[in-house]
């Protein structure tokens, strides 16, 4: 070994940075900067107005000011006093979230072990994750819309919009955990002679089962949110409330709702954190 | 057990192939060790006769079978009677001794019951037999991840007994082991193909492990046969021509003790 490189040149090697590459990076920053400059002018960005706005948005706020946080109802006012329907929306929000991600999770399950390339031949997965990625590309809004359509107004076509959504959602993630997989166990028991069931059972399912876990409570953390907002195209709970309110031009009950949305919003998110922070 | 007549391995058309035997054949009950240096083609040759490596040209024939032509079913259950042993272990982390073993009987086992982890009395009565096999009766409920590597690599030869094989594949098996845990599970493998008279191929890295353990050795060189011969038959000489150093210090050792 010694004697084949006795021979060292004094000559250190060439400096590692390349200049093209310098250059390279100064285009990017250029395009970077086009782009964001695009969306500036498109969005007829103004600083001015954003500047002159202060007594807009001080004669809105004072208009929701002080919440309504009045109990018995009124002749004078269409609606019963938010905290009043308060339990009962924010119980309608929860339902359609949570039995919309438990559909969705239903058909994410089988989707996500169909949908990863390492598990399936190509003419599985490839048209797999192809449904998959139209389901998410549907706006959860658009789903909603069409469902209340379909199946007119309530919390029914809410659950099925965060159902398909979430499908799309989840199946993508469930697949790609599976793609991350240590692939040993799996080859060790296509060995032992396990079928295709067998092997995702024992040699996928107990490194992804946690992971399964988070993306779910993490699901329903968003699908919340989600869910609030699809009150405005007529499925229950926070968001149609902050909505018929809004109309009535009850504006402290807007304010007294979004409230409310928000501590649930935080309550979910908080929980959900917990849960997963125990689970990984 | 084991014939193969003019195979050839290429990973890419265009490139040298990694494994070309002429001729080769192993008999039940042969106990054969495989050296050479890395990348000589050890891994190839026994993912080969697993089947997970489809050769370029040539013929292997396991069990009076050959691989790569028979009908799926038949390739099922000669797959089924081949265990296989990796440097890596790879068991289950998270589940018991007990279950990582009773995995080698999912071949056998109905679908929907071992997916619940239910198995009938005979794949259990073969499992815990492996698991007494092996020694590891008392740690049998605990969790793989807990146990050290020889432990790990006993339940994965456990998992490979519980297959009843025919021929026992083991690809390096001892090399992310200390070397008394190494030499731990080289007698074991030793006294399982004895006990059981099955065929045992195994690469080492080691050629002393080799001498020690082996009743044959074939000797791997860029993918050839440079040497096939009893374990008494491989000299320093050969030794070189196999790995191309000048002295390997082989027999100074101390370990092997027979020379």
């Amino acid at each position: 070994m010694a004697e084949k490189n006795s021979s060292y040149s004094t000559m250190p090697p060439p400096a590692p940075g390349k200049g093209w590459r310098a250059l390279a990076h100064l285009f990017i920053l250029a395009l970077v900067t086009a782009v964001l400059g695009w969306s500036w002018v498109g969005t007829e960005m103004n600083l001015r107005e954003l500047a002159g706005s202060g007594p807009n948005l001080k004669l809105f706020l004072s208009r929701m000011f002080p919440p309504d946080l009045s109990w018995n109802p009124s002749e004078a006012r269409p609606f019963a006093p938010p905290l009043r329907l308060a339990g009962e929306t924010v119980a309608v929000t929860l339902q359609i979230s949570l039995l919309g991600t438990f559909l969705g999770t239903l058909a994410a399950f089988g989707l996500g072990f169909l949908g990863a390339e390492n598990l399936t031949p190509i003419w599985i997965h490839h048209p797999v994750k192809t449904g998959l990625a139209l389901l998410r590309s549907i706006p959860v809004l658009v789903l909603a819309l069409l469902f209340v359509a379909a199946v007119g107004l309530g919390p029914f076509p809410g659950v099925l919009a965060i159902a398909i959504h979430s499908i799309g959602m989840l199946g993508k993630l469930f697949a790609e955990q599976c793609e991350s997989a240590e692939w040993g166990v799996w080859e060790a028991l296509d060995s032992a002679g396990a079928n295709w069931l067998q092997k995702v059972r024992y040699a996928i399912w107990p490194q992804v089962a946690r992971q399964f876990a988070s993306l779910i409570l993490f699901r329903i953390d968003m699908n919340i949110r989600d869910s609030a907002v699809l009150g405005f195209v007529g499925v229950g709970g926070l968001g149609l409330w902050i909505e018929n309110y809004r109309r009535a031009f009850d504006y402290q009950s807007v304010a007294t709702m979004v409230l409310v949305t928000m501590l649930v919003v935080l309550a979910v998110e908080q929980a959900s954190l917990q849960i997963r922070r125990r689970l990984v | 057990m084991v014939t193969i007549e003019h195979l050839e391995v290429r990973y890419g058309k265009d490139k040298p192939p990694a494994l070309a035997i002429q001729s080769l054949s192993i008999a039940k009950g042969e106990r054969v060790a495989v050296i050479g240096p890395s990348g000589a083609g050890k891994s190839t040759f026994l993912r080969c006769l697993k089947g997970y490596v489809e050769p370029f040209q040539g013929k292997i024939e396991i069990l009076g079978c050959n691989l790569f032509l028979a009908p799926r079913r038949q390739r099922d259950r000669i797959n089924r009677r081949m265990g296989i042993i990796y440097q890596q272990f790879h068991l289950v982390p998270g589940m018991t001794v007990w279950q990582n073993v009773l995995c080698g009987r999912l071949g056998g086992a109905r679908t929907l019951p071992s997916l619940l982890g239910l198995f009938g009395k005979r794949d259990r009565q073969i499992a815990w037999e492996a698991i007494c096999e092996v020694g590891l009766v008392d740690l049998a409920h605990q969790k793989a991840k807990t146990l050290s590597g020889g432990e790990q690599q006993r339940v994965a030869v456990a998992r490979a007994l519980a297959q009843r094989p025919s021929l026992i594949l083991a690809d390096e098996p001892v090399s992310s082991l200390d070397p008394l845990r190494a030499a731990e599970v080289l007698e074991l493998l030793s006294e399982v193909q004895a006990h059981h008279d099955t065929t045992l191929v195994m690469s080492l890295h080691q050629p002393r492990l080799a001498i020690a353990y082996a009743k044959r050795i074939i000797g791997l060189k860029d993918g050839r046969v440079v040497f096939d011969g009893p374990a008494e038959t491989l000299t320093e000489s050969i030794m070189e021509g196999i790995y191309g150093g000048k002295k390997l210090l082989l027999f100074d050792d101390a370990a092997t003790g027979s020379r």
